[in-house]
C-alpha cells in the first residue's frame, strides 16, 4: 500500500547506464497519406527519437527517360505531363523551351505571354494543394476544403482555355496548341481577387493559429548550404533563406518584364517552408495581374513550322523554375525527330534526398510535420 | 563567369582538367579523364571564383557506336549564377568513375541511379544499391540495347530502332527463382 495519492511513495529507480532503450525500426509508408503517393521511409528509432532515416523510392518508377527515347518531341510533351501531376503545365513548358532553344526557334509574343500565366496559374494550382493537405497533415480538416474549393475554380479556368484538368498538353514546340477562349481574360481577373481574398482565410486558419505554430516552428530545421550541397530548390531552398529562382536570375519567357519577389525564409524550419508556400501565390497573383495587361494580339504559334520537329545536334541543359523547384531537362540530340537522351532533372527528387538529413534527432511525433513541409511529388521523385 | 572564362580559367589550373571542351546553347562543357574527375570537381567546388555549390544532377548518355557511356554531371553556382556540363567518357564494360558524394551530399543519390541504370560502377561510394528499381531487377534500362517492354512483347514495325525483339537477351525481368514479386517487396 502507497501512502498519499497514487504513484505517490513509489520508489523509481533510473540509473544511467543500465537505461539502454533497444532501437526500433519503423516503416513509414509506403502508403502513408502524408507522402502524397507511396514514398517508403525506414526509420531507426530510440525511444520517441529518430536516430536515422532512409527514404525508400521507386515504387512508381515508370521509366519516362526510357520511354521519351522511343517518343517525338510532340508525344515527350504529353509525357512530361505525367511525372509531377500537380504542375504539369511547368512540366511541358520545359520541353517545349529546350527544343524551342536547340532549335533557335522564335516564339510569338503572345504565345509567351499565355505561357506565363497558365505557368502562375498552374504553380497557385499546385501550391495550394499542399497549403491544404499539409493543414490536414497536421489535424486541421478546413483548409484541405477551402483548398479544394478554389483548386476547383482554377481548374475549370484552365480547362477552358486547354481542355485538360490535370493534364494540360497545351504548349507545342513553337507555341501553344489553342488560342485563349473568348472571355477567359476577364473570367482570369475575377478569379485573382477570389483567390487573393480567400488566400487571407489560410492565413487565419493556419499562419495565425497558435497550435500550427506551435507545432511547426523550430522543428526540422535545414541550413540554406546543406540545402544547396543536397541540389535542393524551390520553396525549401528560399525557407533557409536562398532567394535562387530562375525566374529572376536566369529570366526565361518575359518575366524580366514584370515586378514580383521572391519570398524567403530566415530559419528553414517546417513554419518557413509553409509560410513561403503561402507567400508565393500571392507573387503568383501579382504576376497574373501585370499578365493580363500586356499580352498583345497575334498568332500563337509561328506560321512556319517544320512537319516533323527534329532537334539540332548538340546537348544542353535548360531549367525552369516549376512549382516545387528546379525542373530541368538535358537534352542529347543527334538530329533525329526523337531524342537521344533526356534526362529530366525533376525538383522532388533532390528534395527528398535531403530527408536523411533533416528527419534525425526529431520526435516521432513531428516526423509527420516535417515530411509533410518537404513538399514533393512521388510521381516526380521516381520518374 | 562567362562559359569561356571559365573554361579559360580551368585550363590554366590545370590543363588536363580541360581535354575538350565545347560552349554549346550558351553552356560550357567540358571533357576529362575519370581519373581527373574527383580533382576537378573539388577545385569547382572549393575555388572562390568557381563556386559550384549547388548539385544540380548527374547523369549518363549511352553512345553504343563507340562503346563507350558518357557521364555528365551539371552544376550551378548560386553565388556566381554560372553554369557547366563536366563530363567524362567511360567503357561500357566495367567502367567506373569515383564518387562525388563527399563533395556534394546531393551526388548520393544521383550516382546511385547512374550505376543501376547504366551499370557504371561508381568507386568509393557508401551506400551503392538499388534506388528506383527493385533489387533482383537484371540489366541497365537506360543502355539502348535494352529494349523497351512493349518492343520486346510484341514488335513495332513503325521503328526498328533500337533492334528487332530477338536480338538481345531477354533483360529487365526479375527471376522467378528469386522468389520475389515485381516491386520492392519487403516488410512493410
Amino acid at each position: 500500500m502507497f501512502p498519499g495519492g497514487p504513484g505517490e511513495g513509489m520508489e523509481v529507480v533510473v540509473s544511467g547506464a543500465d537505461f539502454a532503450t533497444e532501437e526500433m525500426v519503423l516503416n513509414i509508408g509506403p502508403q502513408h497519406p502524408s507522402t502524397h503517393g507511396v514514398l517508403r521511409v525506414v526509420i531507426t528509432l530510440d525511444g520517441e527519437r529518430i536516430t536515422a532515416a532512409e527514404p525508400v523510392i521507386g515504387y512508381m518508377h515508370r521509366g519516362f527517360e526510357k520511354l521519351a527515347e522511343a517518343r517525338d518531341y510532340r508525344q515527350v510533351i504529353a509525357l512530361v505531363n505525367r511525372h509531377d501531376w500537380l504542375s504539369a503545365f511547368g512540366n511541358e513548358l520545359g520541353v517545349a523551351l529546350i527544343v524551342e532553344k536547340m532549335m533557335g526557334l522564335e516564339v510569338p509574343p503572345r504565345a509567351t505571354w499565355i505561357r506565363m500565366l497558365m505557368a502562375e496559374w498552374n504553380r497557385i494550382l499546385n501550391h495550394l494543394m499542399f497549403l491544404g493537405s499539409y493543414g490536414l497533415e497536421l489535424g486541421a480538416m478546413t483548409p484541405m476544403f477551402y483548398a479544394f474549393r478554389e483548386r476547383e475554380e482554377i481548374q475549370a479556368l484552365m480547362e477552358a482555355a486547354t481542355g485538360g484538368r490535370l493534364h494540360f498538353t497545351y504548349c507545342r514546340v513553337g507555341g501553344l496548341k489553342d488560342d485563349l477562349p473568348k472571355g477567359f481574360l476577364q473570367h482570369s481577373e475575377k478569379l485573382v481577387k477570389l483567390v487573393r481574398h480567400r488566400l487571407l482565410d489560410y492565413a487565419g486558419l493556419l499562419l495565425g493559429n497558435e497550435i500550427f505554430k506551435k507545432r511547426t516552428i523550430g522543428v526540422g530545421a535545414l541550413p540554406g548550404d546543406v540545402a544547396k550541397d543536397y541540389g535542393v530548390t524551390g520553396p525549401i531552398l528560399h525557407a533557409s533563406g536562398v532567394a535562387e529562382d530562375s525566374r529572376r536570375t536566369e529570366p526565361y519567357l518575359f518575366y524580366d518584364q514584370v515586378d514580383f519577389d521572391v519570398p524567403t525564409g530566415a530559419n528553414g524550419d517546417s513554419f518557413d517552408r509553409f509560410n513561403v508556400l503561402y507567400r508565393r501565390i500571392e507573387e503568383s497573383l501579382k504576376i497574373i495581374e501585370q499578365v493580363h495587361g500586356k499580352i498583345p494580339a497575334g498568332p500563337i504559334i509561328p506560321g512556319k513550322m517544320p512537319k516533323t520537329i527534329k532537334a539540332p545536334e548538340g546537348s544542353v541543359y535548360l531549367r525552369t523554375e516549376n512549382s516545387l523547384g528546379e525542373c530541368g531537362y538535358f537534352l542529347v540530340s543527334t538530329g533525329d525527330k526523337y531524342p537521344w537522351r533526356m534526362k529530366m532533372r525533376t525538383p522532388s527528387f533532390s528534395n527528398v534526398s535531403m530527408i536523411p538529413y533533416l528527419l534525425p534527432g526529431i520526435l516521432v511525433p513531428d516526423l509527420i510535420a516535417v515530411l509533410g513541409s518537404v513538399f514533393f511529388v512521388v510521381g516526380d521523385v521516381d520518374r | 563567369m562567362t562559359p569561356d572564362e571559365l573554361v579559360a580559367h580551368l585550363q590554366e589550373v590545370d590543363a588536363s582538367f580541360v581535354e575538350r571542351s565545347e560552349t554549346a546553347f550558351g553552356q560550357a562543357s567540358i571533357w576529362l579523364s575519370p581519373d581527373k574527375w574527383v580533382a576537378c570537381a573539388t577545385h569547382l567546388h572549393d575555388c572562390g571564383r568557381c563556386r559550384f555549390d549547388l548539385f544540380t544532377f548527374m547523369s549518363g548518355v549511352d553512345w553504343p557506336e563507340q562503346n563507350e557511356i558518357e557521364v555528365v554531371t551539371h552544376l550551378y553556382s548560386v553565388r556566381r549564377q554560372h553554369h557547366i556540363n563536366m563530363r567524362t567518357r567511360v567503357a561500357r564494360d566495367g567502367g567506373s568513375v569515383p564518387t562525388l558524394s563527399g563533395i556534394w551530399r546531393g551526388a548520393n543519390w544521383q550516382e546511385r541511379e547512374l550505376a543501376e541504370l547504366y551499370g557504371v560502377d561508381v568507386t568509393g561510394h557508401p551506400h551503392l544499391v538499388k534506388l528506383l528499381l527493385p533489387e533482383a531487377f537484371e540489366g541497365y534500362p537506360l543502355r539502348k540495347d535494352f529494349l523497351l517492354m512493349t518492343r520486346e512483347v510484341k514488335d513495332w514495325e513503325g521503328r526498328e530502332e533500337p533492334g528487332p525483339p530477338d536480338s538481345s537477351p531477354r533483360l529487365g525481368r526479375i527471376p522467378s527463382s528469386s522468389g520475389q514479386t515485381p516491386g520492392k517487396g519487403g516488410e512493410h
